[in-house]
């Protein structure tokens, strides 16, 4: 028996055998660049697109975890109202997990300048409470954001055209009263704010608080506590305490507080693996019968080095190192290209031109591509298994010629 | 058969495993591609079709203003004659006028501000989905004066059952109070949330009296054959209102614009997936017909030295390629295509996308659509990449020199 060949040497011989016929490798090695390229790119883009839509839906009304009393949800009216928090509620509120809270009341209401009226949903919210700047990242235009107990609102740009009227001009708002009746207030316009989305610029109206509960005549009652985690890790367990102190309300996480998104979210590895396996299978052909072939034209040697003593799992050994090389070059250009290309896009693609088509989905028209570690592992992951896993055969084959036969073989 | 396609096909089968796994990935390929394009094609003429059938029909008559600036001022004058006159057009399926406008509406315990729409019960249904997703009660007739139509969703904030007496607060088009009492005739459920959320429907003659329309409506909703022939449609109309400079029509791509925006988005990236897809299949036949090339290298060079011109054996190599890639085109289309008819019949149903497909008007099972061009795009592209790719091969055998080729250099 011979001697046990060590591993520098396969992979020594591995190496020299792959750049015996340089262009047939380089050509398969592009294909497997352009390839995991391709895809790393693409999935960038796509979790760019869904974080983009997470954060337009959530940047009306934010907040890591949202309650809503129960049935508000289905049906947003001011009948279904939260009592301003208080007891083991307030206690973990005040707690370490949670990094600030608020209350907000949202709901459905009619603004009428002297020329015109609309459907609005009027937000009422704390200034002091919302960390001032971060709450809205709607940008005004004009005037200011309220301080907690100012009495005016701030409008979309949008609605300030429709409604046809100006900053510093009266508004009368009128809504459903907590006592079913009709509730109304005059309010001047203190600011405009501009938004990515027109929709979004259309149809929200803020109003401190304060005064949205007195023109509501809901007391201290809120709709809506917006509690944002302390930490960035897992935020199921805080979910669970809210839900021990507060059983009858609905205590949802932000990923779960639309159907459409958490649809998408829960969708997305799943859609990402069948991207990365369809595209590699295709290219698997090519990898077969690249490695087939500088098997077959290797025959005669192979039977020679059998012939001279070397173990056929030393022959299986030599293959796998050839096709690990070859996936390793693959992989290292391909991951450059794409990061390469995100890096060139982390400011954003400009899409305003097809900005109505990304209203529809509940994006903003500037796309910026999201690069997560995770894709990078599981992208390259698949291709060095499934690579691996179909050389297996044409090393198998290889390894067990008879060394007679492959010797002779023309 | 020629004798230089005699060669190429004998050629392709020197090395059968080598050939088979090439037209295997294209056959897979084109398989992809075939399958997702119906997919794609069928799923976007349904959204588009399911989305303008709701409520905005395929074009619409306006003040020229109203587009941009949707207030009441901007209406069209004698509105229900107009559409009259258009219904007996070429090219229409359907015309009805209606009127919008905005309100406060109130039940006996709550109150909500929504979207009024005034329409022409007898043709509204001509042109919208939404009378026909009744679920209570009766649609608006003549005999339902002052009638309302609720949405499910806002029927059930206002509480109110068929009967109810709903209040409604606004201002008509002179700026003057708008006031009037409506009973509940029918209940809808168009499937659209926001719709069923925030939009009531009332008689066109009603909503002309309540908002002092007169005989003003706000615009005419058309629809053609298919969209298709909305351009076709749109010229018949254009000629028919020349001579009214306070007429414009908009058609479906203008009044909703998102929509073609969001199929070119789509299109946009799938279209980049479907690239690198024939990429890598192309780079598969370069590499197969590389090889082939460099292994023939002996055999080229006798050929050369017997006074074979090089544009004879290029000819041979593209014919070889031509075979390979016909090989997969044909095998794709009859796998993509027996694939593509069974879910033509059976649909796609994608478990877990309902609130996907509700967002886009779809619904819960897609059909591929079958047409030639959804069937050919994907795969002629691989076929004429195929071509390109032995452009390398072909012109590494435009150097081979006789004497060098036939030592095997």
């Amino acid at each position: 028996m011979s001697a046990a060949l060590p591993m520098p040497t396969l992979i020594a011989m591995a190496w020299r055998n792959l750049w015996r016929n340089s262009e047939r490798s380089w050509v398969m090695i592009g294909a497997l660049a352009i390839a995991i390229a391709a895809m790393l790119f693409l999935i960038a883009m796509m979790r760019g697109l869904l974080n983009d839509m997470s954060q337009q839906n959530l940047r009306a009304l934010p907040g890591d975890i949202q309650i809503h009393p129960h049935a508000y949800l289905d049906d947003p009216a001011i009948e279904y109202r939260l009592p301003w928090p208080s007891g083991d509620l307030r206690h973990i509120l005040d707690g370490p997990l949670v990094a600030r809270w608020s209350g907000r009341i949202s709901v459905g209401a009619m603004i009428a300048s002297e020329r015109e009226n609309r459907g609005i949903q009027l937000i009422g919210y704390l200034p002091s409470r919302e960390g001032n700047s971060s709450f809205n990242e709607h940008q005004l235009i004009t005037g200011i954001w309220p301080a907690d107990h100012d009495r005016g609102v701030v409008v979309g740009g949008a609605l300030l055209d429709k409604l046809d009227t100006d900053l510093g001009k009266r508004i009368v708002l009128t809504s459903q009263g907590a006592d079913g009746e009709i509730a109304e207030m005059g309010a001047p316009i203190i600011g405009v704010f501009k938004a990515e989305m027109a929709q979004t610029e259309e149809r929200l109206v803020y109003i401190p608080l304060p005064a949205l509960q007195q023109m509501l005549r809901s007391g201290e009652d809120i709709q809506q506590i917006a509690i944002f985690s302390a930490t960035d890790s897992d935020i199921h367990p805080l979910q669970a305490h809210l839900k021990n102190a507060l059983p009858t309300a609905d205590i949802q996480r932000w990923d779960q507080l639309n159907s459409y998104l958490s649809a998408m979210l829960d969708s997305m590895d799943a859609i990402i693996t069948i991207l990365i396996v369809v595209m590699f299978i295709t290219l698997a052909f090519g990898l077969i019968n690249t490695l087939i072939m500088a098997i077959f034209e290797r025959v005669k040697e192979i039977g020679l080095m059998l012939a001279l003593g070397l173990k056929p799992s030393h022959i299986a050994l030599m293959i796998l190192a050839e096709t690990c090389v070859l996936l390793i070059l693959g992989i290292v250009i391909g991951n450059s290209l794409a990061g390469l290309a995100i890096y060139s896009l982390h400011d954003g693609i400009d899409l305003s031109a097809v900005a109505e088509g990304f209203a529809m989905i509940g994006a903003a028209p500037s796309l910026t591509p999201q690069f997560l570690w995770r894709d990078v592992w599981l992208c390259n992951g698949i291709v060095i298994t499934l690579g691996l896993l179909c050389s297996l055969l044409p090393a198998w084959r290889a390894a067990h010629y008879s060394p007679i036969e492959a010797l002779y073989r023309d | 058969m020629p004798l230089s396609l005699r060669l190429a096909w004998r050629n392709l089968w020197r090395h059968q495993r080598r050939t088979w796994l090439t037209v295997a990935a294209m056959t897979l390929c084109n398989t992809i591609l075939i399958f997702m394009i119906s997919l794609q094609a069928g799923s976007y003429l349904t959204m588009l079709d399911n989305s303008l059938a709701v409520f905005t029909g395929h074009l619409q008559l306006q003040h020229p203003r109203y587009h941009d600036d949707p207030k009441p001022r901007f209406s069209v004058a004698n509105g229900r004659q107009l559409a009259a006159e258009l219904r007996g057009l070429p090219g229409v399926n359907g015309a009805a006028a209606r009127g919008l406008g905005f309100a406060l509406l109130s039940s006996s315990t709550r109150s909500k501000a929504m979207q009024v729409i005034g329409v022409e019960s007898a043709f509204e249904s001509s042109v919208s989905s939404i009378p026909g997703t009744l679920r209570q009660g009766q649609y608006l007739s003549d005999s339902t004066p002052q009638g309302l139509i609720l949405g499910r969703r806002s029927a059930t904030h206002l509480k109110a059952e068929i009967g109810s007496e709903i209040t409604l607060l606004g201002s008509g088009r002179d700026g003057s109070f708008a006031a009037s009492v409506l009973t509940v005739v029918g209940i809808v459920d168009s499937g659209l949330e926001e719709m069923d959320r925030s939009t009531a429907f009332i008689r066109l003659q009603d909503f002309q009296d309540i908002f002092s329309f007169g005989t003003e409506v706000s615009h005419i909703a058309l629809r053609s054959p298919s969209i298709f022939e909305v351009p076709t449609t749109q010229a018949g109309i254009d000629q028919r209102i020349a001579d009214h400079a306070t007429l414009v029509s908009v058609d479906w791509n203008s009044l909703m614009p998102g929509l073609k925006q969001a199929i070119l988005s789509d299109v946009a990236s799938a279209l980049f997936i479907y690239a690198i897809l024939v990429i890598v299949v192309v780079f598969s036949v370069l590499n197969n017909q590389l090889m082939a090339v460099l292994e023939r290298r002996k055999e080229y060079g006798i050929l050369l030295s017997l006074g074979v011109a090089h544009r004879r054996l290029i000819g041979l190599l593209f014919a070889e390629t031509a075979l390979l890639a016909g090989l997969g085109l044909f095998l794709g289309l009859v796998v993509g295509g027996l694939i593509n008819s069974y879910f033509a019949h059976a649909g796609v149903y994608f478990a877990g996308m309902e609130q996907m497909a509700e967002k886009f008007n779809l619904p819960s099972r897609i059909y591929p659509m079958m047409h030639p061009a959804t069937l050919l795009a994907g795969p002629l592209c691989v076929f004429f990449g195929s071509l390109m790719a032995a452009f390398y091969p072909a012109l590494k055998l435009r150097r081979l020199h006789p004497v060098m080729a036939r030592a095997g250099l």
